[in-house]
């Protein structure tokens, strides 16, 4: 397991900002925000680094906000069973519910290679808010827009789960 | 490394690093006092310097103008109220030191004494007792304050401090959050900024509250046609900051000085309840309104707290107690329910 709290300090920031600009700019949340305002978004993330394996958290912990892939692989898993529910690579995000509502995680997320994530928390995105009012409202219409297609899709499956199971009802 | 060490090797080494932080810190205790109360004028200056961002400039330009701002107005308070509140100080402390002073002090006694006598008080000696505290607070304060050397320090360090927490205070506060273990990365952030909101609420609710404090006693005191009423209303405001006790000493000097100034106990007695109605307009409106849920500490609690902030540090401690337990508190409850929730344990 690599020794985060010194690679954290030690780390060199230059190849590695540029990269998390790229990143950044990749996700639907920040993509397509001008070039001052990804400096402004980058200044407040938090870069981190996880080794192969180690995981980023765990299911039912308290979330308080999203990461951003840089660089690497991430798994997201249940924990019960151990099924893998996506695998995760640069430019994706996860643990985006938690940006508006300190709940537990769902699931677990375990990086599958050495990674750099990004993590946008709650407080930085109401101090976000605060400062640049225009920025965190354009980032939060966003995040809105993302649930609501996330919303609007589980009402379609849920949709089909149940003339699924009223088929096979009537099947029998 | 530290994966595969002793669980109590890894104790000795926690408890030589704190006692090391420890032996350092109260070496630059100066320092870190002064560092202390740049903190709390960042915590009051912050929201100014974050309204300025938020209208287009820049954290440095923002903390520029509001650092520009306030020691523009500390230039001009010094120029034209300055020579007026000297006199104002100059007054009070003859009053003060006048034989009417003693004489006035002892008749309260005699006076206090014979309404007491029936629970068994006698020998009050407040004039010694008051000459204890004086030594004691004045001391303190002038101590802190005026001695040349710590006022040269203190003119050029907490501004200095000030500008750097105001203008890079979120990359410090980033870099140190950067620094913990991933294992902990969530847990400690979440811990630092429910940390962070308290004691921004309580260190400015502390502010709003004895600044209006200070106002309604500077012009309630004017009303009644207490002398030196700007420098003894600003004087009730500062002690207002110190919960409990700090009302009690902040109403002395008015009603002593009223007292004085008509040679009797009607004008003592008119400044003691009009002091004591702002404070209950303080504990009915001001405290529910600014300040209350920024701290949730038992009353007794933060008598206890102040009293030994007060023994072991002065004034400052005295003032500084609360919102320092105030967050060890914090740390200590919501650390541990975090804690339990991340499952650490």
């Amino acid at each position: 397991m690599s020794d985060s709290f010194w690679s954290n300090i030690f780390k060199n920031s230059g190849k590695g900002v540029f990269v998390a600009r790229e990143a950044l700019k990749a996700t639907p949340i920040f993509g397509k925000l001008k070039r001052s305002e990804i400096i402004a978004v980058e200044r407040i993330l938090h870069l981190r680094q996880y080794a192969s394996g180690e995981t980023i958290f765990s299911q039912g912990e308290p979330g308080i906000g999203m990461y951003v892939i840089v660089d690497g692989r991430v798994d997201i898993l249940f924990e019960g069973s151990g099924q893998t529910i996506a695998n995760l690579e640069e430019g994706d995000f996860f643990g985006e519910i938690a940006l508006l509502t300190e709940s537990p995680r769902t699931a677990t997320a375990r990086a599958s290679e050495n990674s750099k994530l990004m993590f946008f928390s709650q407080a930085d995105l109401y101090n976000l808010i605060n400062i640049k009012p225009k920025l965190g409202s354009v980032i939060l219409m966003r995040l809105g827009k993302i649930i609501a297609k996330r919303l609007i899709s589980s009402n379609d499956e849920l949709q089909s789960l149940r003339n699924e199971q009223t088929y096979l009802k009537e099947d029998s | 490394m530290h994966a595969f060490l002793p669980p109590w090797i890894k104790f000795i080494i926690a408890f030589i690093l704190l006692a090391g932080i420890g032996w350092f810190l109260s070496t630059i205790a100066t320092l870190v006092k002064l560092f202390i109360i740049a903190t709390l004028f960042a915590y009051i200056m912050n929201p100014l310097v974050n309204y300025f961002e938020s209208k287009g400039l820049s954290r440095t330009s923002s903390t520029s103008i509001i650092f520009l701002g306030v020691v523009s107005g500390l230039v001009l308070f010094v120029f034209l109220l300055l020579p007026n509140i000297s006199r104002e100080l100059v007054s009070i402390q003859n009053s003060l030191s006048s034989g009417k002073a003693t004489d006035y002090i002892v008749m309260l006694e005699v006076k206090l004494e014979q309404a007491t006598r029936f629970l068994g008080i006698k020998n009050l000696d407040i004039m010694e007792k008051l000459k204890g505290f004086a030594a004691v607070t004045g001391d303190g304060i002038v101590g802190y304050f005026v001695d040349s050397v710590s006022l040269l320090l203190n003119l050029i360090l907490i501004p200095f401090f000030l500008f750097f927490l105001l203008k890079d205070g979120r990359d410090f506060s980033k870099r140190l959050i950067e620094s913990f273990p991933n294992r902990y990365f969530e847990f400690c952030l979440n811990l630092i900024n429910k940390m962070d909101i308290q004691l921004g609420h309580y260190v400015r609710g502390q502010f709003t509250e004895s600044a209006i404090i200070a106002f309604i006693a500077f012009f309630v005191l004017s009303l009644l046609g207490v002398k030196n009423a700007f420098v003894l209303g600003v004087f009730v405001g500062v002690t207002n900051l110190i919960p409990y006790l700090g009302p009690l000493v902040g109403a002395i000097p008015p009603v002593v000085i009223a007292s004085l100034d008509t040679g009797g106990m009607k004008a003592a007695l008119v400044v003691s309840l009009s002091l004591l109605a702002i404070q209950v307009i303080d504990s009915i409106v001001l405290k529910p309104l600014i300040v209350s849920k920024s701290i949730d500490m038992h009353p007794l609690s933060v008598l206890l707290i102040v009293i030994v902030g007060g023994k072991f540090f002065g004034v400052l401690g005295m003032l500084l107690s609360v919102p320092i337990m105030a967050s060890v508190k914090l740390i200590m409850f919501e650390g541990t329910m975090l804690w339990r929730r991340y499952r650490f344990a």
